[in-house]
């Protein structure tokens, strides 16, 4: 499973309107489900890593 | 240090797992066909866990290495047994340093009969011990004098009666496919950790026939056939070996972080990473929060132990547990529930199996290869099913449940993989 | 102590009663649980489990249920919720479908590969770091939280601008996307107005305003606090401007917020002279320039929304703003002869940022300078929050009142509280509120309103006058019209806009 990436732009997200990945707050998500918007709520927890190494495995990822 | 390119690396690791041909092809002696036992010396134990010392085992795995010397003829009873491991005469080593895994303390003896595995794609091979069942067992730390005579039982009755028909097995088709075992068992209820009893139930259907052809001694053919059937987690120890095989084809590859072991030893928790060599990544082993068997209370449970934790590598066990909602009632969840926990575990693996699929989710191949820098950036830890032992040597099982990995040792492990492998 | 009952000829598989004890040992008085049928094996192992089985009389058809404690009568009780439990196993949840929640960006995009936006309100000290993972991936962000660095907020910026993607916020709570309310904001009929906001209660203000109007709004986009301050250079207000000029679905574009940093007024005030389309520029208490048509500029909310509708409609914007001031006129005359004007401080409690900020500008041109924790003037600025002296306008959305609790716009209890302190002071004699609706709010803040003014007159008697004004449309989940009666019922007096609630509250105080 590779690493999934959009292609969009603010200017395309104007036009075809908002699909939404939420992090935080619930109640957002379930505004937008009410309105018929697409959305995904996120599980988010704060990450156990220290900053320090996130920020290198990203760099490590960006290289290879 | 040149650049790796990791999705590469990865991608590899995952297709010499998935490649693998894990096949069982005869048992033996663990002194004589365990590679490098013998030169542990006269008195030595493999152990379920990353390196140990007496001193630190837990209760459970004291009591397996006490059961052990017992059976071995090493000491008379418990108390010379303790005394013996005290003194440093036992070597002690993990099971993993031998090309090996056990179940729960996973405690393998020189004497103890093992099967052999092969992988027939990249031809390296595996050994486990055979799975005694439920209640007093060695590998729950129990050590009277009911566990010994079953050991020997084993050794005398059961072991020659299935290494002739594996070896009949092998003549006559190459022995047994396991990875086909697996694979169907996980359509037919089990997830091959917790729940065992499809699998084991085609393995009796693959063997006994061969089993008869190769032996005329009856009434040990009748107790041999019983006694697999009445244990239903007869066909883990075989899962596990297979998932070995298949693993350790799948290590040393430059710049891959797929986990590769996996294991606790009732103290510690441990792992090995294909790009990282021979490196243990440890740190505490979970407390199990399980649900408990009547009589038992949170203050018994032992931490987390065994290699079984070696299927959830291979991506099966917990990364299966929508193919066996019955587990999930042991934390009183739902269908759904089981689902879930699957569907989590892709967000930390490399990519999917191809063989091992879940009807739940359109056959859809289970999360495999699980990445520590995955774990590292979201946090989520690979969740097993799996049984608890009590924290007294000897008193057996105390409950079963799912339990999440500690985070710790996976950090390590990638702050050594960025250590070794970030170009700055 | 032990309790034990038998019930003949009941069986349950073992797992149930495993999930059963595990429940009773949560109850308070339950040391330790059994539950199990009368095996022999399972008598012994109740018996290691602390029991006393001598008097036990079971088959093992037949369930035991036991347990252990000290208090008799808890115990019994305990006996009576295990046959409960048995009954409804409540343990069980409902397995209806339970949508799989992903733990990590990658996971949710496997789900919805056709994102386009993050929303983020996690906490300020990760949220950097998460927003810019998520642009990484091709997102636009939407930056609810707040307490983001300013270099981070930089940084982000910068990253967007690269990809053509857009960093709305940090402190952005307010976004409307082709009529979609996100965050908090109001339901409005869509149509050729793209609004550019750095603020909350500003974008909803003039959303609603327009709505008003019979004008609909196609894009509010939010900037966030903090990107027209110098440091941040308007990067995300700009580029909106940007994207809204160059949008053909879009007629009229108005730009609202608290005032920018004076290079940054410039250069939106330069897009917009180049823009090619109507640009309405309202900065609250920002520059007052005669207008360059079709550049607009305009120092209300309302006035900011009226003028962008007569734009829009065709019709004449001197007009609009000639017959806004009659209306207030008017009104404001009406009310004088009904209520009185009176001595006596005037103290606003308000929950939107730029609504608070807009009032003090109007209330200040009566009353002169006003005090608050987020002033005009930073003389003005109380020496404790929650004390107000002379005449206050406080803004309870300021992080001093949201530490560890949620925004006013959600939980109205704070400044509930502080209405009925204002009462009791004699020196008050009006208070003024803002009542925030849309998606994201509180479901009856003109509930919370209206009870704590009803307390307050019990205090206060006719001695205060409570002016509000309520910014939300019909449309709304609170509905405008109803959320109005109840305030109306309770005796607020309840006006057009923010500005006009400002205008009145400041005109019933006896002049200087």
């Amino acid at each position: 499973m590779s690493e999934n990436s959009v292609s969009s732009s603010f200017d395309s997200m104007l036009k075809s309107g908002v699909a939404v990945v939420n992090f935080g707050m619930e109640r957002f998500s379930s505004d937008l489900k009410e309105q018929g918007v697409s959305v995904v709520h996120v599980d988010w927890r704060p990450p156990a890593a220290k900053s320090s190494l996130l920020s290198k495995l990203g760099k490590l990822k960006q290289n290879s | 240090m040149p650049n790796i390119d990791l999705e590469a690396a990865n991608r590899e690791a995952l297709e010499k797992l998935l490649n693998a041909a894990p096949t069982l092809i005869g048992m033996g002696v663990a002194r004589e066909v365990v590679p490098g036992m013998k030169e542990l010396g006269e008195k030595a134990l493999l152990h379920a866990g990353p390196p140990i010392t007496w001193e630190r085992m837990s209760g459970p795995m004291r009591g397996a290495v006490m059961a052990a010397c017992m059976y071995e003829g090493w000491a008379a009873d418990s108390d010379e047994a303790a005394k013996l491991a005290e003194s440093g005469e036992i070597a002690f080593d993990p099971c993993h340093h031998h090309h090996a895994v056990g179940p729960m303390a996973g405690v393998t003896s020189p004497s103890m009969p093992v099967f052999i595995l092969e992988n027939k794609t990249h031809g390296n091979r595996s050994y486990v011990n055979m799975n005694e069942g439920l209640g007093q067992v060695l590998r729950m730390g129990a050590f009277s004098p009911e566990v010994t005579d079953r050991l020997r039982w084993m050794e005398k009755t059961l072991y020659p009666t299935l290494r002739d028909g594996i070896a009949k097995a092998l003549q006559d088709c190459g022995g047994i496919d396991v990875k086909n075992i697996i694979a169907q068992g996980l359509h037919m209820g089990d997830e091959m950790h917790n729940r065992n009893k499809a699998g084991t139930s085609l393995f009796l259907r693959a063997i006994v026939p061969y089993m008869i052809e190769a032996s005329s001694d009856t009434a040990a053919l009748v107790e041999s056939i019983r006694f697999i059937d009445k244990n239903d987690h007869f066909f883990l120890n075989i899962a596990m070996a297979a998932a070995k095989c298949s693993l350790e084809a799948a290590h040393g590859v430059e710049g891959s972080s797929m986990v590769t072991v996996m294991c606790r030893n009732g103290t510690d928790f441990g792992i090995k990473v294909s790009g990282l060599g021979d490196e243990w990544f440890t740190c505490e082993a979970a407390l199990p929060d399980v649900l408990l068997f009547p009589g038992f209370t949170k203050d018994d449970v032992n931490r987390d132990i065994g290699d079984s934790a070696i299927m959830e590598t291979y991506g099966i066990g917990g990364f299966a547990l929508a193919a066996a909602p019955a587990i999930v009632q042991f934390v009183g969840g739902t269908p759904a529930d089981a689902a879930n926990f699957s569907l989590e575990m892709y967000e930390i693996s490399i990519g999917e199996n191809n063989i091992f699929t879940l009807p739940a989710f359109n056959f859809r191949g289970t999360a495999t290869g699980i990445d520590i820098i995955k774990v590292a950036e979201t946090g989520v830890t690979p969740i097993l099913d799996t049984g608890a032992a009590h924290k007294t040597a000897g008193k057996g099982q105390v409950g079963a449940g799912i339990v999440r990995m500690p985070i710790e040792a996976f950090l390590n492990a990638a702050e050594a993989f960025v250590e070794k492998y970030l170009d700055e | 102590m032990q309790k034990t009952e038998t019930i003949k000829g009941a069986y349950y598989d073992s797992v149930t009663l495993m999930l059963a004890a595990r429940e009773l040992n949560k109850l308070d008085g339950v040391s330790s649980s059994s539950l199990s049928m009368g095996t022999e094996a399972n008598i012994r192992i109740m018996e290691g489990g602390g029991f006393d089985t001598a008097t036990l009389d079971a088959a093992p058809n037949d369930l035991i249920i036991g347990v252990l404690g000290d208090d008799a009568d808890k115990l019994a009780a305990a006996l009576e919720t295990a046959k409960e439990y048995l009954a409804k196993q409540p343990w069980k949840k409902d397995s209806g479908a339970s949508d799989y929640k992903p733990k990590s960006l990658d996971g949710a995009l496997s789900i919805l590969p056709g994102a386009n936006l993050a929303v983020v309100s996690v906490a300020g000290r990760y949220a950097g770091d998460l927003a810019e993972s998520c642009l990484k991936k091709g997102l636009n962000v939407m930056l609810f939280s707040d307490n983001v660095p300013l270099e981070k907020e930089i940084e982000l910026k910068k990253l967007a601008r690269e990809k053509n993607l857009l960093v709305m916020g940090p402190d952005c709570g307010t976004v409307v996307i082709r009529g979609k309310a996100l965050g908090m904001a109001n339901v409005c009929p869509t149509g050729p107005v793209g609004i550019v906001a750095a603020a909350g209660t500003g974008l909803q203000e003039a959303h609603i305003q327009l709505e008003r109007r019979g004008v609909g709004t196609l894009h509010g986009i939010g900037t966030g606090g903090r990107d027209v301050k110098r440091e941040v250079g308007g990067l995300t207000a700009l580029a909106a401007m940007e994207a809204l000029i160059s949008d053909d679905e879009i007629r009229t574009l108005l730009v609202v917020g608290k005032p920018p940093a004076p290079e940054i007024e410039q250069k939106i005030a330069d897009v917009a002279r180049k823009a090619g389309k109507p640009v309405v520029l309202g900065f609250v208490g920002g520059i007052t320039a005669d207008d360059e048509p079709p550049v607009y500029f305009c120092s209300g909310l309302e006035e900011s929304a009226a003028v962008t509708a007569a734009l829009t409609l065709g019709t004449c914007p001197s007009d609009a703003r000639r017959e806004l001031k009659e209306r207030d006129d008017k009104f404001i005359a009406e009310q004088l002869a009904k209520l009185g004007s009176r001595r006596g401080c005037l103290r606003g409690l308000y929950s939107g940022g730029t609504l608070c900020y807009e009032a003090q500008l109007v209330a200040s041109a009566k009353l002169g300078a006003i005090r608050s924790n987020a002033p005009l003037d930073a003389k003005m600025k109380l020496a404790d929050s929650l004390t107000s002296k002379g005449h206050t306008i406080v803004d309870y959305g300021e992080d001093e009142f949201t530490q560890g609790k949620l925004h006013p716009m959600i939980d109205g209890a704070f400044r509930r509280e502080r209405i009925i302190a204002e009462a009791r002071d004699p020196e008050v004699s009006v208070i003024l509120l803002d009542v925030v609706l849309g998606h994201g709010c509180n479901e009856n803040p003109a509930g919370i309103v209206s009870s704590a003014v009803g307390e307050a007159r019990s205090i206060c008697g006719d001695r205060i006058a409570f002016v509000a004004s309520v910014c939300g449309t019909d449309a709304d989940p609170q509905n405008a019209s109803a959320q109005r009666r109840i305030l109306e019922d309770a005796g607020v007096v309840v006006c057009a806009s923010n500005a006009q609630a400002a205008l009145l509250a400041s005109s019933l105080i006896e002049g200087r």
